[in-house]
């Protein structure tokens, strides 16, 4: 009897003598049946199918449930309720006003750092409550933050909360906040530190400063 | 570092010290910290003498005087000013 090339179906020779063709038909019949069965075991909606450890012969998947996700568990697809790991993150607030008459980056009394572990980039927002100097003059007020840990970067202008003093008003103070995504960052432990400036040499007022760092991965 | 609670500008006592940057707290009117900006060489002697002949100027004395001569002219508290100003 010879045989099919891919699943071994058996049929006759091409020089056998036929005596039982029903029956030759009916098993062949019965063996594609039971192949194309093992090949797509679908039986209900949503039905996917992946091969198993036997050849010829794939496994059944029912769908999940609404939200679960396709992954793999113990070498072969399942559906799984996906887990929310928010980003590491981190924050500080130093609700006390202080000022300072630095002319560069400067710590104010209180010294305000946080520490997150981050990839290569992170998301810095820096809000403070900022007042200017004196009624005449147009001092710029800055605050940024310097990096240290398992990266080294200096406080600069590049990465800025400024607020600059209006001469027409006596004193001008405002709500400020800005962003930043810092990137280039060595991953690992990185300390984020509040500094300020004042870039005329007048008194500039911080209060109610707060910064806030959320990793963004590499 | 000193601790005062004379009547400080900072701004003033910054420019006294020859522009050296200083950080303050004035949070507690009666023990005004202030202290000299990173990478600032200013000793704590040399602060406490700037500090102690340091004589503040009120730089809103003079447009305090003149809002409140308006004032006067117009018979107008400086609350209801606010109240007309919004």
């Amino acid at each position: 009897m010879a045989t099919t090339t891919n699943y071994s179906w058996t049929t006759p020779d091409d020089t056998a003598l036929v005596k039982d063709g029903a029956s030759a038909i009916r098993s062949l019949g019965t063996a594609i049946d039971t192949t194309t069965k093992n090949l797509n075991p679908s039986t209900t909606l949503g039905d996917i199918q992946y091969r198993s450890s036997t050849a010829n012969t794939n496994t059944r998947l029912g769908i999940g449930s609404t939200g679960q996700v396709l992954t793999v568990s113990g070498g072969v697809p399942a559906w799984a309720t996906p887990t929310s790991t928010p980003p590491t993150n981190g924050q500080s607030q130093v609700l006390t006003s202080q000022a300072t008459t630095s002319t560069s980056y400067t710590d104010l009394a209180t010294v305000q750092s946080v520490t997150v572990t981050t990839g290569t980039r992170a998301l810095v927002i820096l809000s403070a409550l900022v007042t200017t100097p004196s009624p005449a003059d147009t001092t710029r007020c800055a605050m940024s933050f310097a990096v240290s840990g398992a990266s080294t970067v200096s406080a600069s202008d590049d990465y800025q909360l400024m607020w600059q003093g209006n001469n027409a008003r006596a004193y001008y103070d405002i709500a400020a906040c800005n962003s930043f995504i810092v990137t280039g960052l060595t991953a690992g432990s990185n300390t984020f530190t509040a500094k300020f400036k004042s870039n005329l040499g007048a008194s500039a007022t911080w209060e109610d400063r707060r910064i806030a760092v959320i990793d963004m991965g590499s | 570092m000193a601790i005062t609670s004379k009547e400080i500008n900072l701004t003033q006592l910054s420019k006294e010290l020859g522009n050296k940057g200083l950080v303050a707290d004035f949070t507690d009117p009666k023990k005004k910290l202030i202290i000299p900006a990173e990478g600032v060489e200013l000793s704590d002697s040399e602060l406490k003498l700037a500090i102690d002949a340091h004589v503040a100027i009120d730089e809103n004395a003079e447009k305090n005087a003149q809002r409140q001569a308006i004032l006067d002219r117009l018979g107008l508290t400086a609350d209801e000013a606010k109240l007309i100003l919004g």
